[in-house]
C-alpha cells in the first residue's frame, strides 16, 4: 500500500462516517429486544462510508473509527472493550464481502452489499460468542445464546446491506459522486 | 489533584489508564477472592478521582444483563462459579470505563501517535470524536424536517410485509445526512490543510509527559498487583 493511499479528505470522511455509526446507533433505536438489530444501521452507514471512498480497506478502516467512537461514546451492554473488539471484527467480515465481490469497482451489485453485511454480522456475532467462551459462560449457554442470535444477526446482516444498496444507489442519483469527484 | 481536593482522572497520562485497564485484562482469570480484591482497588481508584457517580451510571446499563446471566450460571452450574463471572464481566467493564470515560481527545491524539499512528489518522479520529454530538443535533434537525415534509421513519421490522418499507422510509433521512457529513468533512479537511495537518515536513507535536501523579499511580498499582498475583502465585 502507498504511503498516501488514503488522503486526509479520505480519512476525514471515514472518521465523520464512523460518529454517524455511533449517532444512529443511539439514535434509531428500534422498539424490538432482538440481537443484532443495531447492525441493520450500523452495517449500512459502514457500507455506504466505505463506497464514498471507493479504495480497498476504507471498510476496515471507518469500521475501525465507528468502533472506537462506539467504544467512547455508548459502550453498550457489553463494555467498552466488547465493543470495539466486536465493531472491528464486523468492519473485517464487511471488508472481505466487499472484497470477494471487487464492490468498491463495481458498486451496483446489490449480492455484494448483502453478502458484506452479513460477513460482518457473522464476524461480530462469532467474537461476542468467544468472549463469552473466554469469560467462562457454560458452552450450552453459548450455544443457545449464539444459535438464536445467528438466526437474528442474519436477518439484520441482510436487511443492513439491502439498506446499504438503497442509500448508496439514492445517492448515486444525488450527484454525491460529482461533489466528490471535484473534490478528489 | 484538582481544586477539590480530589485526583483528576482526565488529566492523567493516558498511557497509565491503559496500562491499568490492560492489568486488569490480563488478570482476569484469578480466583474470585483475589478478582474482589482488585475491584476494591479499582473502586478506589476512581472513587479518588471523584467518578463514582458517572461510573454507576454507565454500570446501570450493565445491571439487568448482570443480574440475568448470574441467575442462568446460577441455575445451570452453582453459586461461586455464578459469582465469579459476574465479576469477571464487570471488573472488565469498569477497568475500561476509566480509559474510555475520562480520556481527552488532545490526550487520546497524543496516545496516537505515541502509538505510531499516521498524522492523518490520528487527528480525523479525534475530530469524528469531537463532532459526534454536532452530528447527533443535524440528524435531529433532519429528522424534525422531514417529519414536516411528512416523511417520518417508519421502522417496523416486526412484519417481515413491511421491511421493504421501513427501509425505504429511512433513505429521505439518510441521503441528507450523508450529503451533510461529506460537507462537513470537505470543510474540515480544508481547515486542517490551511494548518499543515497533511504536510510532510515534521513539526513539534505536543508529547506526552508522565506528570508527578502519574508515577505515584503507576508505582501503587505496581505494588497493588504485586500483592494481589503474588499471594495467588506463592
Amino acid at each position: 500500500m502507498k504511503k498516501n493511499y488514503f488522503s486526509l479528505f479520505d480519512y476525514t470522511i471515514m472518521a465523520m462516517v464512523g460518529a454517524l455509526c455511533a449517532v444512529l446507533k443511539i439514535a434509531l433505536k428500534m422498539p424490538i429486544k432482538m440481537p443484532g438489530h443495531n447492525g441493520v444501521f450500523v452495517a449500512a452507514v459502514i457500507l455506504v462510508g466505505a463506497l464514498i471512498i471507493r479504495k480497498k480497506g476504507s471498510a476496515l478502516i471507518t469500521g475501525a473509527f465507528g468502533a472506537a467512537i462506539i467504544a467512547f461514546t455508548s459502550s453498550g451492554k457489553d463494555g467498552p472493550i466488547v465493543a470495539f473488539v466486536a465493531y472491528i471484527a464486523l468492519a473485517l467480515g464487511m471488508e472481505a464481502g466487499l472484497l470477494l465481490f471487487r464492490a468498491y469497482k463495481h458498486p451496483n451489485i446489490m449480492l455484494a452489499f448483502i453478502t458484506a453485511a452479513l460477513f460482518g454480522a457473522w464476524s461480530k456475532l462469532l467474537v461476542k460468542a468467544s468472549f463469552d467462551i473466554i469469560v467462562g459462560l457454560p458452552l450450552a449457554v453459548v450455544l443457545t445464546k449464539s444459535g438464536y442470535a445467528f438466526f437474528t444477526y442474519s436477518l439484520f446482516g441482510f436487511l443492513g446491506g439491502t439498506l446499504g444498496y438503497f442509500i448508496v444507489q439514492a445517492l448515486e442519483c444525488s450527484g454525491l459522486n460529482h461533489y466528490l469527484q471535484d473534490r478528489k | 489533584m484538582n481544586n477539590n481536593g480530589y485526583l483528576s482522572l482526565s488529566a492523567l497520562d493516558p498511557r497509565v489508564k491503559l496500562l491499568v485497564s490492560g492489568s486488569v485484562l490480563a488478570c482476569l482469570f484469578l480466583p474470585f477472592i483475589h478478582l474482589f480484591f482488585l475491584l476494591v482497588a479499582l473502586y478506589l481508584l476512581l472513587a479518588a478521582g471523584d467518578a463514582r457517580v458517572r461510573v454507576h451510571k454507565a454500570l446501570q446499563k450493565l445491571a439487568l444483563p448482570l443480574v440475568l446471566l448470574f441467575l442462568i450460571d446460577w441455575l445451570l452450574l452453582d453459586f461461586s462459579y455464578a459469582c465469579l463471572i459476574t465479576l469477571r464481566i464487570f471488573t472488565l467493564t469498569l477497568a475500561f470505563q476509566l480509559f474510555t470515560g475520562f480520556t481527552r481527545t488532545s490526550s487520546l491524539f497524543r496516545l496516537m501517535r505515541w502509538l505510531y499512528l499516521p498524522r492523518k489518522a490520528a487527528f480525523s479520529l479525534t475530530m469524528g470524536l469531537q463532532y459526534t454530538q454536532h452530528l447527533g443535533r443535524e440528524w435531529r434537525h433532519i429528522l424534525e424536517a422531514q417529519r414536516l415534509r411528512g416523511l417520518p421513519p417508519r421502522l417496523n421490522f416486526k412484519d417481515p410485509r413491511q421491511w421493504n418499507e421501513s427501509l425505504r422510509s429511512v433513505i429521505p433521512m439518510a441521503v441528507p445526512v450523508f450529503v451533510l457529513t461529506v460537507r462537513r468533512a470537505w470543510q474540515l479537511s480544508e481547515a486542517a490543510w490551511l494548518r499543515g495537518i497533511d504536510s510532510p515536513a515534521s513539526f513539534e507535536e505536543r508529547r506526552l509527559k508522565l506528570s508527578g501523579d502519574d508515577i505515584f499511580i503507576i508505582l501503587s498499582w505496581v505494588m497493588v498487583m504485586s500483592v494481589i498475583t503474588g499471594t495467588h502465585f506463592i
